[in-house]
């Protein structure tokens, strides 16, 4: 049938066009006055203008509270804090990423319990958590604060990245109001609790590091949309989390960020918490001294047996694969290498989109047997 | 800005007036009424350009009008007879798929207005289904429904026919 229409338009096509036809339009054209329409066409604009900040006002606070709720998430959790620390893992995540929540119940105050409860055998639910906690508080010294905020970095990174892309989703006119919920609700979603993790003093600082971050993304933002006006892109951003590994003492998470502002790739931030010594955990803890090579020869001969298994595969620096010579490729793990603790207790190294490989093969896990 | 819309607007209408003239004459079937019909359009045109926003859809726009205005004189006029000039001048008799072509384009003509719009616009006049929804003010899904649907309804008369 399509083409036989298309066929038709042949007949169409051969109706006649009268010899006057170009008459009358020449006529129709000179004889309509032109028109001047000037004061009309100014109030008219104006009314649109004030229309537009308007629906703007209206989509900022949508996108702004949208926003609150999704980021807010975990506070709706931690509202029901009493039955959620029952459940052994939420119960500490509602902590660690719940923190500046204040209203805690007593179940969940942990900074405030008795020192004394070091005892594992309470295994009734109101104690689950502080099992969990492995209740060593001691209220003690923190050796070595810069450690404890390297192992914040992970979280800092997310949720300011998390903010400054949702905060740019707003418009230029209206900035102020995503702005502000913004910043609350990922201040309150970032503060590091006093109570869990870490000892009172590095929390704070943690915490007056984690709000420079964020001044420092807001005012960011608010430059860049007064620079470059509302919309110059569209922004969205998502994070969830994954328990790699949880046992009384030791947490292993690991945080995925998806922020379609500057990437398509998402973003995973590992972070492992030796709970009981409310210090960062890093390979050496796990590992033992002399981490280094041990890791290193197991990653390699992981490659070897990778390349070996399936010739597609390429690793940059091993075998003779195009690229394999510009790329520089593995050489060594480091203090700052990435990893998770997997279901067996082993730390898993992990690399990036293309840290060691090409990109098309993903991001590169070594699980690293003790 | 507004001059350069005038001039545009000028150009575009006196450069596409066959097009047009087509249009209006699909759907009254007379050459004067079409002629007017064209006349017409062209003064609202001038009247209301000034409420045109974008000016890449004045092509849109001014089919609009046509398509509105045909539509109107068709409902003002419905009760007179006049005398339709059905016979085509220079009709490419020598090409073999003449007939079918021919009666495809009356069975066309004679669909209800709001699908011939759409088979004119998309076939003979080659708008995007977008265009003609913009157009005719409906939902792009609707226009695609309502193409398909007349496409049925055009293959199953062409059956009967034969």
């Amino acid at each position: 049938m399509n083409e036989k229409l298309k066929n038709s338009k042949k007949i169409y096509d051969s109706i006649e066009i009268p010899p006057e036809l170009g008459e009358i339009v020449a006529k129709s054209i000179d004889e309509q006055p032109r028109l001047v329409l000037v004061a009309p066409v100014a109030a008219k604009r104006e009314k649109t203008r004030s229309m537009r900040s308007k629906t703007m006002k209206y989509m900022a606070v949508a996108v702004a509270s949208l926003l609150v709720c999704t980021t807010l998430g975990i506070n709706t959790l931690s509202s029901n804090s009493d039955k959620i620390s029952d459940i052994p893992l939420i119960g500490y995540l509602v902590d660690i990423l719940n923190a500046g929540n204040d209203e805690k119940g007593d179940s969940n105050d942990y900074g405030s319990d008795d020192t004394t409860s070091g005892s594992n055998d309470t295994a009734d639910s109101e104690d689950t958590s502080d099992l969990l906690l492995g209740s060593t508080y001691t209220g003690g010294s923190v050796e070595d604060p810069s450690g404890d905020e390297q192992s914040l970095r992970g979280a800092t990174n997310a949720e300011t990245e998390n903010l400054y892309s949702s905060a740019t989703s707003g418009s230029s006119s209206s900035y102020d109001y995503a702005v502000d919920a913004e910043s609350e609700a990922h201040r309150s979603l970032m503060y590091v609790p006093d109570s869990v993790v870490f000892n009172k003093s590095i929390a704070a600082n943690s915490n007056s590091f984690l709000d420079k971050k964020a001044e420092m993304a807001i005012n960011a933002f608010v430059k860049d949309a007064v620079t470059r006006g509302a919309g110059h892109r569209h922004s969205s951003a998502d994070t969830s989390y994954v328990v790699k590994y949880q046992n009384g003492s030791i947490l292993s998470v690991a945080i995925t960020v998806w922020d379609n502002s500057e990437n398509a790739d998402p973003h995973v931030y590992y972070y492992n918490v030796y709970l009981s010594e409310r210090q960062p955990l890093t390979l050496a803890n796990i590992l033992g001294p002399g981490y280094i090579p041990r890791a290193n020869n197991a990653i390699v001969s992981q490659i070897n047996s990778r390349l070996a298994s399936d010739s597609s595969l390429v690793y940059w620096g091993f075998g003779d694969k195009d690229g394999s010579k510009i790329h520089k490729g593995f050489t060594t793990v480091n203090a700052d290498t990435d990893f998770y603790i997997n279901s067996n207790g082993n730390p898993v190294v992990c690399f990036k989109e293309g840290e060691i490989a090409p990109a098309y093969m993903g991001s590169q896990e070594f699980e690293i047997q003790e | 800005m507004k001059e350069l819309l005038y001039d545009a607007l000028v150009e575009h209408v006196v450069s596409n007036q066959d097009n047009y003239y087509r249009v209006a004459y699909s759907y009254v079937r007379n050459k004067d009424a079409a002629l007017d019909i064209v006349q017409n359009s062209i003064c609202k045109a001038l009247e209301k350009y000034d409420t045109i926003r974008n000016p890449d859809a004045l092509r849109s726009w001014f089919y609009r009008i046509v398509i509105n205005e045909s539509i109107q004189y068709i409902r003002h006029h419905s009760r007179e007879v006049y005398p339709g000039d059905e016979v085509f001048i220079e009709l490419p008799y020598n090409d073999p798929d003449f007939e079918e072509n021919y009666t495809v384009y009356n069975m066309v003509n004679s669909l209800p207005e709001d699908l011939k719009t759409i088979i004119i616009l998309h076939y003979y006049e080659d708008l995007t289904l977008k265009e003609i929804s913009e157009i005719t003010d409906t939902n792009l899904n609707t226009v695609k429904s309502k193409l398909y649907a007349t496409l049925k309804r055009l293959n199953k008369k062409m059956k009967e026919g034969q």
